[in-house]
Formats: structure tokens, sequence, C-alpha cells
């Protein structure tokens, strides 16, 4: 997995970076098992200040985009504390990608259990198209 | 290494990771594929199933037939950890699936 940190109008520190890396290492794990499929994949990950004029506010941002083998997950966050800002965006990636592992998982069941189905000679059409 | 790992590049290494070959390929073409094509890829492997069961009696002692159709190998049998042989391969069939189905 490759992980590019971006900071734009902000300084990148130590303490930023530690904290980035933790959470995009929480997604790992669940990263970790698409990547054992050969997929590859790279995580670009930004955080900024958005204004220099305020001292309140939404004034830090996040974002995160996520290329598995092609396919793209992405979210954003706006909030006042830049830490929220990274865990909010990690919250909605892992959500992201779990929903879409889980359509992968059902697709896949649709499809194994009509091969099965077919081969039994209970059906001799696709159960799930109802076609010959 | 665990208990239950086995040593790099054994038989069984080997046979697990076409195993998961062959089910990530299955996967994608199973997410990927719509409408009719996806009644044809259904049938292209239905085909192949039958037509493995006819050449080959003992078909069930094979991993890769199991994870072609998805099914669990019954523990009372034995377990054949190696691919058919040349165009049998299921390794290769499901790569030519992959390229007729998702190029």
């Amino acid at each position: 997995m490759q992980i590019h940190l971006q900071g734009k109008n902000i300084e990148l520190t130590d303490d930023i970076k530690n904290y980035v890396s933790k959470r995009v290492t929480n997604l790992e794990k669940l990263l970790s098992r698409i990547e054992e499929g050969e997929g590859e994949v790279r995580v670009n990950f930004e955080v900024a200040r958005t204004t220099n004029h305020h001292k309140a506010g939404d004034i830090f941002h996040a974002d995160c985009l996520i290329n598995i083998d092609g396919k793209e997950f992405y979210a954003s966050a706006d909030k006042d504390d830049l830490l929220a800002c990274v865990d909010e965006v990690k919250d909605a990636l892992y959500h992201e990608i779990n929903k879409n592992k889980d359509r992968r998982q059902t697709l896949y069941k649709r499809g194994a259990s009509s091969v099965k189905k077919m081969l039994k000679g209970l059906s001799k059409r696709n159960p799930f198209t109802s076609k010959y | 290494m665990d208990q239950f790992s086995q040593p790099p590049g054994s038989k069984i290494e080997k046979f697990e990771k076409i195993k998961t070959k062959i089910q990530n390929t299955l996967s994608d073409l199973y997410t990927q594929v719509l409408g009719e094509k996806f009644d044809e890829l259904l049938l292209d492997i239905v085909n192949k199933a039958s037509d493995l069961e006819k050449k080959y009696p003992n078909r069930d002692e094979y991993g890769v037939y199991h994870a072609l159709i998805s099914s669990t190998q019954d523990v009372n049998l034995k377990v054949v950890y190696d691919d058919f042989p040349g165009e049998d391969s299921i390794e290769l069939f499901v790569e030519r699936l992959r390229q007729k189905y998702l190029k």
C-alpha cells in the first residue's frame, strides 16, 4: 500500500503525520484483505487550513482518495479541529469500503448460488434473471 | 511461521494461491458482468463443470473444482491440491473468462 500525505497551508508536523498514519493503518486491516487479491492500493491523504483570516469555525479541511485497483473511494470533511477532520474522513471511508465489500459479497453469493442450482439440475436457467 | 502455516513454496501453499486467484477472478466476474452476459457467464461455468464431471470421475477430490463452483469440499474425501492438466486447467479457464468478459 502506498500512502501519500500532503499538507496545504499547514505545516505537516510529526504529530499530524503520526495521527494520519495511525488512522490509515486502521483502514489497512480492511484494505489488506483486498490487497491479498493482488490488488494495488494507493492512498492520497490531504490536510489543509482553509483560511488564515479566521481563528474559529470550520477552518480545517481533510480529504482522502483511496484507489484500489482502479476503483476509487473518496471522503472529505471540514471542521474546527484538524484531528476530528481526519477521524471523520477515516470513518466515512471505512463505511464506504465496507459497503462496497458487502455488495461484492452479495453479488458473489448470487453468482455462486446460481451456478450451484444450475449444476444440481434444479434450474436450467439463471434463477435470478429467469432466463433460459 | 505458526503451526498451521505451510512452508513457502509447498504444494498446499501454491494451491492456496491458485484457489484465491480463482475466487477473486470469479468475484470480479460476478460483480461486474451484468445482464445477458451474466447468464452467458454462468452457462460457461456450468458447462466447464459438467465437462470435468464427465472426464474426471474423481473431480470432487480437486480443491480447484470446488473453487470454480463455490462449493465446500467433503472432508471425508481425499484432497487433490493440483489443478487439472493442460486445457482442463481451471486457473486457465477463469483467466480466459476474465479476458472474455472483463476486457
